[in-house]
Parts: C-alpha cells; structure tokens; sequence
C-alpha cells in the first residue's frame, strides 16, 4: 500500500475509534450498558442490525461468490423478509412486553433455568467461537495480499474496537455502527463505479452484464430442480432453499441470536423495534444484490483483462517454489490461454451485438460458455496442486477475488479506505457479539447463580470486565484459528447447527402452549443429536438444517407432553 | 408520551398490516425482476 492508503486507513480507523469513545460516555448501570437506556430511534436500529450481520467478510466474500458462482447466493436472503414479519408479530411483543435484557430470559419465565441455560450456552458456544473465525478470516486475507504479520492483524481487526465496546456498551456500538456502514457504503460503491471505469471504451455496464450472462453468472433466480425434474436437496441456494431455509435461518438469528436481539431491544419503544426490523426487511435482499453485482462486474473486468489463475498470491507463489511448481506452470500457461480466447469471443461478441447480427453474436455467445466452462475447469486444476502443495491451508480463493481487484487496479487513496471498510465491517458485527456474550453472561449466568443483589457500580465493572474477557477470548481463538485447519469451516456454518434447535426452542415457548419445560430440554438435546448427524453424514444442504431442527423440537416436544399426559392419567 | 407507549404494551401486535403487505410486495417484485434479469441477461 501506498503512503496514502496508510493514510487514510489510519484516519478512517482513527475516526471511528476516537467517535467510539467519545460515545461512551453516561453508562451509569446495566440499562444504559446493555439497552442504551432503550432511547434508539428506528434508523439507529436498523444500522446497528444490518452492521451486526455484514461482517468483514461479507463484503469479502460475496462479491467472489458472485464471480465463482454466479449472483444465486442473493437468494439465501429471499426469507429474510418474512422473517421480518414474524419476528414483529409474535417475537417482539414478548420482548418489549416482559422488559427483558436477554431473549433467554424469557425461557425461564415460560419454562425453568435450565431451558435458559441450556439455550444460553448454545449461544456462548457458537457466538464465541464464530467471532473468533470472523476475526481470524478476514485478517488471513489482508495479511496474505498485504504481507502482514497475521498476529498484529488479527489485534486491530479483533482487539482495537475492544477500547470503544468495553467502555461503551450497546450505545457506542449502535452509534459506531452507524458511522461504519455509511463508510462500507461509499467504498463499495467506489469500487463498483471504479470497475465500470476502469473497462475499455465501448463497454459500459450493460455490455459487462452481457459478458457475465453469457457465462452464466447473472444467474439470479434459480429453481433448484435438476435436469431430470427432481429435486436437489444438496443445491445451496435456489428459491426454495432461500425462501424456506433462509426464512428458519432469519427468524432463528434475528428472534433468538442474543447478538441481534440486543440490537433491537435497545430501541426507545415497540414500534422503534418494529420500523427497523421491517426495514432490514426491505433494505437487505436489494443491497445483497449490488454487493454481488459488484462481484459479477470484477468477472467482467477479468474477461477483458488478464486475470490469474488463483486470486491467492500467497499460496500461488508458495506453490510455484515447491515441486509441484512445474504442474502448476503449465496449468497456469493453459489457463492464459483460454482467458486469451475468452477475451477475443467477448469482444467479437459486443462488436456483433453492436452490429446488429444475430447470428454472430449467438455463434459467440456460446463460444464464451465454452470458454467459461474450460476456465473453470482449468483454475479447479490449478486449486488441486496448491491443495496438494499447500496441505492444511485454505486453497479455495473465494474470498480472495474482490481485495485482489481493489489492491492490483484501484487508485491511491481508494484502496486504503476499501482495506479500511474490511476492518470496519468486522469491527461493526464483532461489537455487537462482544456486547451480547458479556450480558448474556452476566444475565443469564452470573445474577443467575449468584443473585444477591449488589450496586449498579458493580454490576456495570463486571459488564466491562467481561466484554473485555470475551474479547481477549476471541482473539486468542483467532490467534490460535491458524492451527485448526480445516476445523474453520466446520465453525463458519456452526450457527446453522444450533439456530434449528434454538428456534424450536422458542417456537414451543410461543406457540405451543402444552408443552412443558422437561420435554422442551429433552426434545432439544435429541434433536441437537441428529441434526449433528446429519450434518456429519452430509444428507442436506446446511440451510435446511435449521429447519429440521427446528420442527423436530417442536414436533418431540408435543409428543414427550402427550405421552406423560396420557401415562399420568393411567397411574 | 405515557409510559404504556413507551414500553410498547398497549400497541397492537398486527397494527403495521399496510408495512406488512408491502414489504411482502416488494419482495415479490423483486423476485419477478430478477427472474427477468436471469432470464434478459442469459
């Protein structure tokens, strides 16, 4: 990076942090720590929400998807909205209503502290050990393409927003949140209007979206039915899945997800909650479409210019040296090839669809997918050696694809505050899991074991000392993140393990008014087993999961209370 | 403002029916736009 890159890096983080601090001030007790006094209107709500979910690597990693895979991922949101609704019909009445800190809570004024605990824990498990990856992830990725040292990135991205979130609790992270979206916003957006820019005259945005149809990356609805008219249960995004899977997943994260629920209880009334969850609602699928229409516009930019064969230059350099160099080599000279001819049909193609003559454009047009298909085949090859060069590290470049773009072609200045949104991205979820660990900690388990009644002043030292407990935890799971493997993926889709069985959970409580509190833990612990199961023996995709457990709680749970009912009329 | 108002209580759980209906709306129609955008820009 340049000097002013560096620049306005520090100057952006320097910002955000010294705002941060100034916005800590007034917290007097576990209110004002935890709810910020309950005083946020909608807007700030709905910021604080959208900035919980995006993490760094959202913003890293959707716009590769969209070059890799296509624009089908947009689709996994497709449930959020009537999520949305739920969430405001049934979820947050009971909230606002019994005036609780933590969404736990609640279970055991319906159930016992057991159920509480038990789901309380589910949460500290997953919570915790995501928001180490999330930390770790998006630090691997600059430290590769920067040359880093990851442990000193790893401290910024997870430890210097630890200053802000233990003095300030929920207020500053809303508020900081805030700030760091509108940041996020207006690099991505750079970067978008930068990729049209930065392509030949003659090709404009409808031209490069030609180019990506073509090679069937604008592929946004998909039906998920295979050739034969059967249904793929494996197929991660298609309409269903993303309806149905990303509904369970939506409700579960943002109705039961202390994380997301103590974004919103922070809200000054119901209807504060309320305007912001539905305006997630209406914001969220439009703004995951242009984050991947950014992605599919950097594919677009690389079928004209020359594109690598893997974004990870760290691992390909690594690969060149070792003895598989000479393999890699020539799946790399074969690649540039086919780029070389991709490049000429795309451009014949404009020319012909400029011309007006169909039939060349069509006789091009399928030339481009061919060339799209021999490409991929090609970087899959290339993918293998590094795999196999490189064991235990990460070979999938995914997450590569969009910080290579901005590193390699944005101009001075630009790439320092796109590095910047990275870190402001990971900054703004992991402040908000930090302030949810630490109350549900002390909510749900330190007053709960040890209620005796003490001042404000401690309850508010102890919050502090545990949101700076759990953040020193999560960066030494970052730190440590290095020697997992291949562990880090199985932590990235972890949430969807526990969310089915968390919302099946809440799903008795609300709407199923027999069942009892032995049955609900019973049920919950038999269905966490199977959905382990089927995870382990890779029977679905992992977006049903949450389905699945969710129905399977609820479905055990009637049965356990019918069957006691009728065994106690018997005796 | 009175402090039922403030916690929410006495408001009615269904009362954002219109905002209801239109987010599902919208999201309707941006599911037709991309179908026709798969489909424009194939």
């Amino acid at each position: 990076m340049s000097s002013i890159d560096w620049l306005v890096l520090l100057i952006t983080l320097g910002t955000v942090l010294i705002y941060g601090v100034y916005r800590s001030r007034g917290q007097k007790n576990l209110e004002s720590y935890f709810l910020s006094n309950k005083s946020m209107p909608w807007y700030i709500v709905l910021f604080s929400i959208m900035g919980t979910q995006a993490s760094a690597i959202t913003f890293l990693s959707a716009p590769g998807q969209a070059y890799t895979d296509g624009m089908r991922f947009v689709q996994y949101y497709f449930g959020l909205p009537l999520a949305m609704i739920v969430l405001c019909i049934f979820f947050l009445p009971v909230y606002h209503k019994l005036n609780v800190y933590t969404a736990y809570e609640y279970l055991e004024k319906r159930f016992d502290s057991k159920t509480r605990l038990l789901t309380s824990f589910l949460f500290l498990l997953s919570r915790g050990l995501s928001t180490g990856i999330s930390i770790y992830a998006p630090s691997l990725i600059l430290s590769s393409l920067m040359g880093w040292d990851i442990h000193i990135t790893n401290v910024v991205m997870g430890g210097l927003l630890i200053i802000y979130t233990v003095s300030g609790g929920a207020s500053a992270v809303s508020y900081t949140q805030t700030q760091q979206l509108m940041i996020i916003f207006t690099g991505m957006f750079l970067a978008g209007y930068m990729v049209i820019h930065l392509l030949p005259d003659g090709i404009g945005f409808s031209e490069a979206l030609h180019l990506a149809g073509k090679s069937g990356k604008v592929n946004v609805i998909t039906s998920g039915f295979k050739e034969s008219g059967e249904f793929d249960w494996k197929d991660k995004y298609n309409l269903w899945s993303g309806i149905i899977g990303g509904f369970f997943l939506a409700v579960s994260y943002f109705g039961t997800d202390q994380s997301q629920v103590g974004r919103y209880l922070t809200a000054r009334n119901l209807k504060e909650s309320r305007n912001g969850l539905l305006m997630n609602g209406f914001v969220k699928v439009p703004m995951q479409f242009l984050i991947l229409l950014a992605g599919v516009l950097v594919f677009s930019f690389y079928t004209i210019y020359e594109a690598p064969v893997s974004f990870n230059d760290h691992l390909t350099e690594k690969t060149k040296k070792s003895n598989l160099g000479e393999e890699f080599f020539s799946a790399e000279a074969s690649f540039r090839s086919i780029k070389v001819k991709q490049k000429e049909a795309a451009l014949a193609w404009i020319k012909a669809d400029k011309d007006g003559s169909t039939e060349a454009a069509a006789q091009w047009s399928d030339s481009l997918k061919a060339f799209e298909r021999q490409a991929v085949q090609c970087r899959q090859e290339a993918t293998s050696i590094i795999r196999k060069a490189n064991p235990g590290a990460d070979a999938n470049d995914t997450n590569y694809i969009f910080l290579h773009f901005v590193v390699h072609n944005l101009p001075k200045g630009l790439v320092g505050l796109l590095v910047a949104t990275i870190f402001l991205a990971a900054w703004g979820s992991i402040a908000a899991a930090l302030n949810s660990l630490a109350g549900s900690t002390i909510i749900d388990w330190h007053q709960r074991l040890r209620p005796k009644d003490r001042s404000d002043k401690h309850h508010l030292y102890l919050s502090r000392f545990y949101t700076l407990v759990w953040g020193i935890f999560c960066v030494a799971i970052a730190q440590l993140a290095g020697h997992m493997g291949s562990l880090i993926e199985a932590v990235n889709v972890l949430g969807s393990l526990f969310y089915g069985t968390i919302l099946g959970i809440f799903c008795c409580a609300l709407f199923l008014k027999r069942t009892t509190a032995k049955a609900v833990f019973s049920s919950a612990l038999i269905s966490e087993a199977i959905i382990i199961y089927l995870f382990l023996s890779d029977s679905v995709s992992f977006l049903w999961l949450n389905l699945i457990g969710c129905a399977s709680v609820c479905m055990l749970a009637m049965l356990i209370t019918i069957t006691r009912a009728e065994r106690k009329k018997i005796e | 403002m009175k402090k039922s108002e403030q916690n929410g209580a006495e408001q009615k759980p269904n009362g954002h029916g219109k905002t209801y209906a239109a987010l599902l709306l919208f999201l309707f129609l941006q599911i037709l736009l991309y179908t026709w955008l798969s489909n424009y820009f194939q």
